[in-house]
């Protein structure tokens, strides 16, 4: 499984919406969540198609500024 | 002419893509670089949900064959994300598309995949869009 930033943009708006403070890094109580509903994700994959070989893509969000001079 | 080699890694292969617009942009390109093209249908079946029975309403089913090789490439736009975005069109009319939780929509891929006649030897889960929240079975909303 690989895991990119993109799941942990709904925590971000969350704490954009209640103004708490920028964090550098994900707390581990969401990575804890994160994990265990992948679990269970693939939990019910696995229920499903059993035997089948899974895989998962997660991709973060990338904005782009084409107005901007940075490149 | 596509010069047409064996490839036995795919051979009478089935991949399902539960995938988002990247799966689907892919899938529509690479089955043209293939020599074939895709067949799009909106598959409907009916579900109990919040006691009531109602019509499932996820479209965007996607199948490319390349008959050579009996290989089926499946995708299912799986409209994942759970909150509302002013931006794309992730609930339709106010409320998140049918089958609402995962316990269901499940179920449902394999409706999709037994009325193919196929069962995938690779299921690939894209991404691009998975919030936290789509993970939580017990509260898909």
């Amino acid at each position: 499984m690989v895991v990119g930033l993109w799941e942990l943009q709904s925590w971000a708006r969350q704490d954009a919406a209640e103004r708490r403070p920028f964090q550098r890094s994900t707390p581990v109580d969401r990575l804890d969540t994160w994990l265990r509903r992948a679990r269970q994700y693939v939990d019910l994959l696995e229920a499903t198609f059993p035997g089948t070989f899974h895989m998962v893509r997660l991709l973060h969000r990338v904005r782009v500024n084409f107005l901007s001079n940075n490149r | 002419m596509i010069d047409r080699k064996p490839l036995p890694w795919v051979h009478n292969k089935t991949y399902l893509f539960l995938g988002d617009s990247i799966d689907r942009n892919t899938l529509d390109q690479f089955c043209g670089f293939a020599g074939s093209s895709t067949i799009d249908s909106e598959p409907t079946f009916q579900i109990e949900e919040d006691g009531q029975i109602v019509e499932t309403d996820i479209p965007f089913l996607k199948t490319c064959t390349i008959e050579h090789y009996d290989l089926m490439l499946v995708e299912l736009h799986f409209y994942v994300q759970m909150e509302e975005d002013p931006i794309w069109p992730w609930t339709m009319n106010g409320r998140y598309r049918r089958p609402r939780k995962l316990e269901q929509r499940l179920p449902w891929v394999k409706q999709i995949m037994d009325q193919l006649g196929r069962k995938p030897d690779i299921i690939v889960t894209g991404g691009g869009n998975i919030p936290p929240s789509i993970l939580d079975v017990d509260s898909w909303l």
